[in-house]
């Protein structure tokens, strides 16, 4: 029987009821290798093994693929240590990980961590090592834009693609338009969620796609409704690769649309769009 | 890389070599590191073009500090802002593939850049890295709780040598600011470390954060045998108040520089950090000289990495305030023991002295009040300091402080309340700020 959908709420409380840091998803054989926190601010836990490490390095790595990051790109990453958008991105930022997605695609990673503070960090690494693409956490993204403005900064020069990362929401066109307009620069968006080790980044065309190897994805149209492949709801994602952690009909809070047709940059995953 | 048996103390043949062997290789070690600078590095061949360093190998350590130039943070970051970029010419890459940037902490308000190759992060940096955690007592297959603020070079290192002592780590969400205290203590209750890395007010933070819970922190802490802290030298009054309290079998202090890419561990004897030294030099200053001071003398440390396929420097001066410990080591290892004492410009510097961080850090903490709360000192006089205390207390507590200081440190010093002691993001306290 498949799984009921269940978001990050619904774990936290299981989480905190059952005195069970990994909300009842952790499964009992695998040994895990590194245990991280879903969340800011949630109890929840995935346990992860080797595998389940290399794993997802590799699912991030497909979306930074699909941002265009290329080999000989350094890539800025503005958020925490500790979120999955940084640990996975180097062999040396989370233990038991070979390959990182910027080793992957033999890139060279810079980890700002995520603290407000640390904003005009940002701008300093952007104006003195020029990274190809720039990945920021979309909760920074008001700290950030103000930094840009106050330091007459002119980013565009310095890298040539923005890439926010709401994690575990969604962020629509008009914002990214907007985001655009104020910093003269293609932005694109790398959707994550954390609790489900999920990625889906924007390609060339504008749709989300996330790697059909890594996920199914689907949506739910209203709450408790059976997920379906496509149409308008909620985004459901079952993780197909975590071995240590099982995530089954994990549900983002995400509103999304999936469409039935393929991409116009020719992916052979479904795309799909965030909904304001 | 081979890791020994858990109940060896040393972790390998390099830390016990005989101190006339390893002087020996040191010396090679530097004149390697100063040639290949000369002939490779851009930033070195200029600063050693300015020196008028002659290109004859040195033989003697005294040569060593009266022939080669020494740099300091304002010359690295003055390179970086000249050039308009973080590479300066300090890279000793070797046609090496690079793996990862790191940001030095940015203690001038300007963090300058270092870069990594894997083959040093295989090579001499994972052995410094696996010595330094195989000393404060982390072990094959330990549960290791631990955060990775990737930006600083030592959390990439702490990476590669957990993954190669096999630890199980577990990660909490956030970075080390006061607001994510709360998450890591959390984290201990669910996940029940052996070993926690951090940083000391972070865990400073934890032990209050137990009494704001009115949780016992010895059940908090229960599954936890020993906590390694880096970012600033621990007192021996507070390291026994935090075994007291927790009941851990030891608590061990960090220590080196970013900015310098060395560092070290303190071994159970908690005499100061061992420092590799056949992979880094470290020589100790007189401030305002420029001499080289014989162990057990204060000043500033510079440090000469032996290190390739990585950004490398030369007699960097960090501006902290240090002093080789002199005499055996109980543990048994023969490299060098070096106190750090906190950054120069924390300090007061008059005629015959140095009265750095640490030894106020020292006398305050056998008040418990004064307990780990920020502080400055202050010039106050040719042989007077005033130690401005961010927190206030009733003034018989003052007094008592007063007191402390003096008896201990054996100088006139007053203590005082400062209203406007301005605290950074670490909740450290911010000079001049
Ligand atoms: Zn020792």
């Amino acid at each position: 029987m498949p799984a009921t959908p269940a978001g990050l709420h619904q774990l936290a409380t299981h989480a905190e009821r059952e005195h069970d840091p990994f909300a009842g998803r952790r499964s009992a054989a695998a040994e895990p290798a590194v245990v991280i926190q879903a969340a800011d601010g949630a109890p929840v836990y995935l346990a992860l093994t080797r595998e389940d490490i290399a794993a997802t390095a590799r699912a991030l790595s497909s979306a930074w693929k699909t941002l265009g990051v290329a080999g000989g790109d350094t890539v800025l990453i503005y958020d925490y240590g500790a979120s999955p958008l940084t640990l996975f991105a180097s062999w040396c930022y989370v233990p038991h990980l070979e390959k990182g997605a910027a080793d992957l695609l033999g890139a060279v990673p810079i980890c700002n961590d995520g603290l407000p503070e640390f904003a005009s960090r940002a701008l300093h690494v952007l104006r003195y090592l020029r990274p190809g693409v720039t990945i920021v956490d979309a909760a920074h993204m008001p700290v950030f834009l103000r930094r840009v403005a106050e330091e007459r900064a002119r980013i565009g020069e310095w890298t040539r693609l923005l890439a926010v990362s709401p994690d575990d929401e969604a962020a629509g066109p008009r914002e990214i338009a907007a985001w655009e307009r104020e910093l003269d620069l293609p932005v694109r968006l790398l959707l994550r969620s954390g609790p489900a080790l999920f990625f889906a980044a924007q390609c060339e065309a504008g749709a989300l796609h996330a790697d059909p190897r890594h996920y199914r994805v689907e949506v739910a149209p209203v709450e408790g409704s059976e997920p379906v492949a496509v149409g308008e709801g909620s985004l459901c994602i079952t993780n197909r690769f975590l071995r240590g952690t099982s995530v089954e009909r994990y549900l983002a809070n995400v509103e999304v649309a999936i469409e039935r047709g393929l991409c116009s940059c020719g992916r052979s995953s479904r795309p799909f769009r965030c909904l304001a | 890389m081979r890791i020994p048996p858990s109940a060896q103390e040393i972790f390998d043949a390099g830390e016990v070599l005989p101190p006339a062997e390893m002087a020996r290789r040191q010396l090679r070690g530097l004149n390697r590191a100063v040639r290949f600078a000369a002939a490779n590095l851009p930033f070195y061949q200029r600063v050693f073009a300015e020196a008028g360093l002659a290109p004859e190998p040195v033989r003697s350590f005294d040569e060593y500090a009266r022939r080669v130039p020494s740099i300091r943070k304002a010359d690295v970051a003055g390179a970086v802002r000249a050039a308009g970029t973080g590479q300066i010419g300090i890279e000793a890459l070797g046609g090496r593939r690079l793996s990862n940037v790191v940001m030095t902490s940015g203690t001038l308000g300007f963090n300058t850049f270092a870069f990594l190759t894997p083959s040093d992060l295989r090579g001499g940096s994972l052995l410094n890295s696996l010595r330094e955690l195989w000393i404060v007592g982390v072990r094959p297959g330990m549960k290791v709780l631990t955060l990775s603020p990737a930006w600083h070079a030592l959390a990439l290192l702490d990476t590669r040598g957990l993954t190669a002592l096999g630890a199980e780590a577990v990660i909490p969400w956030g970075t080390f600011a006061p607001r994510f205290v709360p998450n890591f203590l959390d984290a201990v209750v669910a996940h029940r470390p052996e070993h926690i890395l951090l940083t000391a007010p972070v865990l400073r933070g934890m032990i209050e954060e137990c009494d704001r819970r009115e949780a016992d922190a010895r059940d908090v802490f229960a599954s936890v045998r020993y906590i390694a802290c880096a970012g600033e030298s621990l007192s021996a009054p507070y390291r026994r108040h935090v075994i007291e309290r927790t009941g851990i079998d030891d608590l061990f202090e960090r220590g080196g520089s970013s900015d310098g890419m060395f560092g070290g561990g303190e071994c159970f004897a908690h005499r100061g950090h061992h420092i590799s030294a056949d992979l880094h030099y470290v020589e100790v200053i007189d401030p305002v000289s420029g001499e080289l001071l014989a162990p057990g003398r204060r000043g500033v440390p510079l440090v000469t990495n032996l290190l390739r396929g990585r950004s490398v420097y030369i007699r960097f001066n960090t501006e902290d305030v240090a002093a080789i410990v002199p005499g055996e080591c109980p543990c048994g290892r023969t490299d060098p023991v070096i106190e750090l004492y906190g950054r120069l410009s924390d300090s007061v510097v008059l005629e015959d002295r140095i009265v750095a961080p640490a030894d106020i850090r020292e006398a305050l903490d056998t008040i418990p009040d004064f307990m780990g709360q920020p502080f400055q000192i202050e010039h106050a006089g040719p042989a007077r300091i005033r130690i401005a205390m961010g927190v206030t207390r009733p003034w018989a507590m003052l007094s008592r402080a007063t007191d402390a200081v003096r008896s201990a440190l054996r100088i006139d010093a007053t203590v005082t309340i400062s209203e406007n002691l301005a605290v950074g993001w670490k909740g450290q306290v911010m000079r001049g700020g």
